[in-house]
């Protein structure tokens, strides 16, 4: 068996483990009798996935012979993985597990459409990303996209805890404990992202010529940006903390959805690596 | 209730001048860029695509020639991109510097005092201590300073207040400074710098005089004379593309082998994808690629009349390629429309499946007439205007076959297989400065959302009991630390005094 074997194996145990994962949280949030085995059982088998995961990253990135982002398919794993390391830190110290259905339901849908739609087999890069910035710009891209991605999840766990009358939102944790986490892992992405761009930038200076050229990647990666600076000075300005807030969180991982999948998809750009 | 809501032109600008610099504003004109900003990913932009630019138009014309009117094709320097950006830079310092000077003040007056009623903290606790309050205070104040927190000690009031964390707002400002900087940097930098394209044939040379380039923009700054006198030529050209089945065709190696001559002296050199080449201020970037077929043409007589390389531009990603040959002589010029297959495959119509050369082919259209050269009429040199000329034949060649053309007309021998690069040659100065400011600003960045700014105080409350609380002035945790550290140094300072 060779890596890129073990690598495509290994990604299917992950998914298998998240689907249950995925299963047992929704069974815990919707009312049993034991939710507090549930929720155990879920982030155990949460823990699993992520194990698999990292065998399939790393056997995918030994059987290319380099790091495991050059396209669609290993950015989604890899940004995949990302969000669940970044997950099971933060659930060391705070119960997660009412809001474990935000963040696993749309890591699966990832590792669903990484084995499907965007699927290549392992294959070297073209000259134009063979560069150290490589290593560098893509991978605090997809640190940055994890922190923003839990961020989303429990943005919008926190706009559903704050509806009043609410069945589901007794269930969840509090909408203020959520809008912090949310913070917290968003702030961080951005700190991360403004980084990435920065990376970027010194890249494009060395390969073509110029830090900046509004080309739709970058300009997506601005606007992402931006739409992120905005979410923080919400947080901070009277009339928009709370639920206004979270929304600019959502519009701002929108955009950074976007520049993942649309910019690829309908773009033609200096950034078409994609391989869809 | 009379006309309390006239205002003097004096208090109308400041009320205009208060609105701009509040954060509402602020966040509007970000989510405004954000949707500004939009239009210019989604339409063609001039200047990196302006083909499909004219092609937008072409395609729909009214709606094309309304948007090109209002800038919606060349997005980032349009009037309405730059208001919201420039508003926002205004509406940025004139809340920053006031910001700043407001720091200053702070970091040069005494923490607040003990707050009246501590159950309004994040946390508070009570302390039984039968020490002298004054002692105790005296104590736990001197220790706070040694661990570097600013201190006030108010032995009539009866309180320690200790703050820590000026770097979170520090870092802020910071921030937000070098945001302004690297936006000053690259519009500055814009000013001083130049970028231009030329084409180089394999065995070629070429300098960089205006003439060479076949596009060149200068910043406002500079000009002609800042070029700097460099002679490269192209020795070899090496590009391998993916013969495996998994993306078959796809690029992997472009190396380009040059000599250059400059003021600093000569040298060889390699210019790769990710491997520009510096040369005396200005950098040499290899940007594409594509065949120049080697031709050689021959008149009725059999005397040679052409000899050189074609540069052709590639169409497809098999590097399919096309371009004109023109031979000007009066009414009976030649000209030929020429296409060129790398690997030429025939299914129905002949096709290039792969990009490299493994079974190169030459197609010709041969045409006979006045080309029009002499009119002085600029014309593309990629293709050839057939309207007054009349066909001659069509064929096609692999290297080294002949053509001989209908009617005794001469003949075209396919020479060699050679190619041509595209080289980038730019100089963008304020690079360096963006990039100082950029590594300021992620500095601030980290600061500020990361160091924790935070009050304690330390009161008596009654004979023998003391409050201790904690106010966080951040979303960062950490606030029970402080507490832990604080009780800690009153049981320490209680145990050395008794």
């Amino acid at each position: 068996m060779n890596a890129a074997v073990i690598s495509n194996w290994t990604l299917l145990s992950a998914t298998i483990a998240l689907t249950l994962s995925t299963f047992i949280a929704v069974i815990k949030l919707t009312g049993s009798s034991h939710p507090d085995r549930f929720a155990k059982i879920s982030l155990s088998l949460t823990g699993l996935a992520t194990a698999f995961l990292v065998v399939a990253v790393f056997a995918r990135g030994i059987a290319a012979g380099r790091a495991p982002w050059g396209n669609m398919y290993e950015y989604a794993i890899t940004g995949t993985l990302a969000v669940l390391v970044v997950y099971l830190i933060l659930a060391i110290k705070n119960d997660l597990s009412g809001i474990a259905v935000f963040v696993l339901m749309p890591l699966l849908l990832s590792l669903g459409l990484a084995q499907t739609v965007l699927y290549i087999p392992v294959a070297d890069l073209v000259p134009a990303l063979e560069s150290g910035w490589l290593v560098i710009h893509v991978s605090a891209a997809i640190i940055a996209g994890g922190g923003f991605s839990l961020g989303f999840a429990f943005a919008v766990g926190q706009l559903l805890a704050s509806r009043k009358n609410s069945k589901l939102a007794t269930r969840l944790p509090s909408s203020e404990q959520l809008e912090l986490l949310s913070y917290r892992v968003t702030a961080w992405g951005f700190a991360v992202w403004t980084f990435s761009v920065l990376a970027g930038a010194i890249w494009a200076e060395n390969a073509w010529g110029r830090f900046w050229g509004w080309d739709p990647k970058e300009t997506w990666a601005l606007i992402t940006w931006i739409a992120y600076a905005a979410y923080l000075h919400a947080r901070v300005t009277v009339g928009w903390r709370g639920g206004k807030a979270a929304a600019i969180a959502i519009v701002g991982y929108t955009s950074y959805l976007f520049n993942f999948f649309g910019v690829n998809i309908f773009f033609d750009g200096l950034h078409s690596y994609g391989g869809l | 209730m009379s006309t309390t809501f006239e205002l003097t032109p004096r208090e109308f600008a400041r009320f205009i001048w208060r609105q701009l610099t509040s954060m509402r504003t602020a966040l509007l004109l970000l989510l405004l860029l954000v949707i500004v900003s939009i239009p210019g990913s989604v339409l063609p932009q001039q200047n990196t695509d302006p083909f499909s630019v004219r092609q937008w138009i072409e395609d729909s014309p009214t709606i094309g020639n309304i948007l090109l009117k209002l800038g919606f094709f060349n997005v980032f320097s349009s009037i309405w991109f730059s208001a919201v950006y420039l508003l926002l830079l205004i509406s940025l310092v004139g809340c920053i510097l006031p910001r700043s000077i407001k720091h200053y003040q702070a970091l040069r007056t005494q923490p607040p005092v003990a707050p009246a009623n501590f159950e309004r903290l994040n946390i508070y606790e009570n302390l039984e201590s039968k020490i002298d309050a004054d002692l105790l205070l005296t104590e736990v104040a001197q220790k706070l300073k040694q661990r570097n927190w600013r201190v006030r000690l108010d032995l009539d009031q009866k309180f320690v207040a200790a703050e820590k964390g000026y770097f979170r707002e520090i870092g802020n400002l910071i921030f937000h400074l070098a945001v302004v900087g690297i936006i000053l940097a690259v519009g500055i930098g814009v000013l001083f710098s130049y970028r231009g394209q030329m084409l180089v044939r394999e065995g070629t040379a070429v300098a960089s005089v205006s003439t060479q380039f076949s596009s060149l923009s200068f910043g406002t700054a500079v000009s002609e004379d800042d070029l700097p006198a460099v002679t490269i030529g192209l020795n070899k050209f090496t590009a391998e593309f993916e013969r495996g089945l998994i993306q078959r065709g796809a690029a992997r190696e472009f190396r380009a082998d040059v000599s250059v001559v400059s003021a600093s002296g000569n040298q060889d050199a390699v210019i790769e994808v990710n491997k520009p080449l510096k040369v005396d201020g200005s950098t040499w970037y290899l940007v594409g690629h594509g065949y120049a077929p080697r031709v050689e043409v021959r008149n009725a007589a059999n005397e040679v009349v052409f000899a050189d390389s074609v540069i052709l531009l590639p169409r497809d990603g098999s590097f399919s390629s096309e371009g004109a040959i023109k031979i000007p002589n009066g009414e009976n010029g030649i000209g030929f429309i020429t296409a060129f297959l790398p690997t030429a495959e025939f299914s129905g119509e002949p096709i290039s499946i792969f990009p490299s050369p493994d079974n190169p082919l030459l197609l010709l259209s041969a045409w006979q007439g006045d080309l029009g050269l002499d009119a002085g009429v600029p014309q593309s040199v990629f293709t050839l205007d057939v309207s007054t000329l009349e066909r001659v034949g069509v064929g096609s060649i692999a290297p080294g076959e002949t053509w001989e053309l209908p009617d005794g007309l001469g003949s075209i021998k396919f020479v060699a297989v050679e190619r041509f690069v595209t080289f980038d040659v730019a100089r963008s100065p304020g690079g360096i400065y963006a990039l100082g400011f950029s590594i300021l600003a992620l500095f601030g960045l980290v600061t500020g959302l990361y160091v924790r700014s935070r009050r304690i105080w330390i009161k008596q409350s009654a004979v023998n009991t003391f409050q201790i609380g904690a106010l966080s002035r951040n979303d960062q945790p950490g606030l029970d630390n402080d507490m832990k550290m604080l009780k800690a140094l009153c049981s320490a300072v209680e145990g050395k005094l008794k």
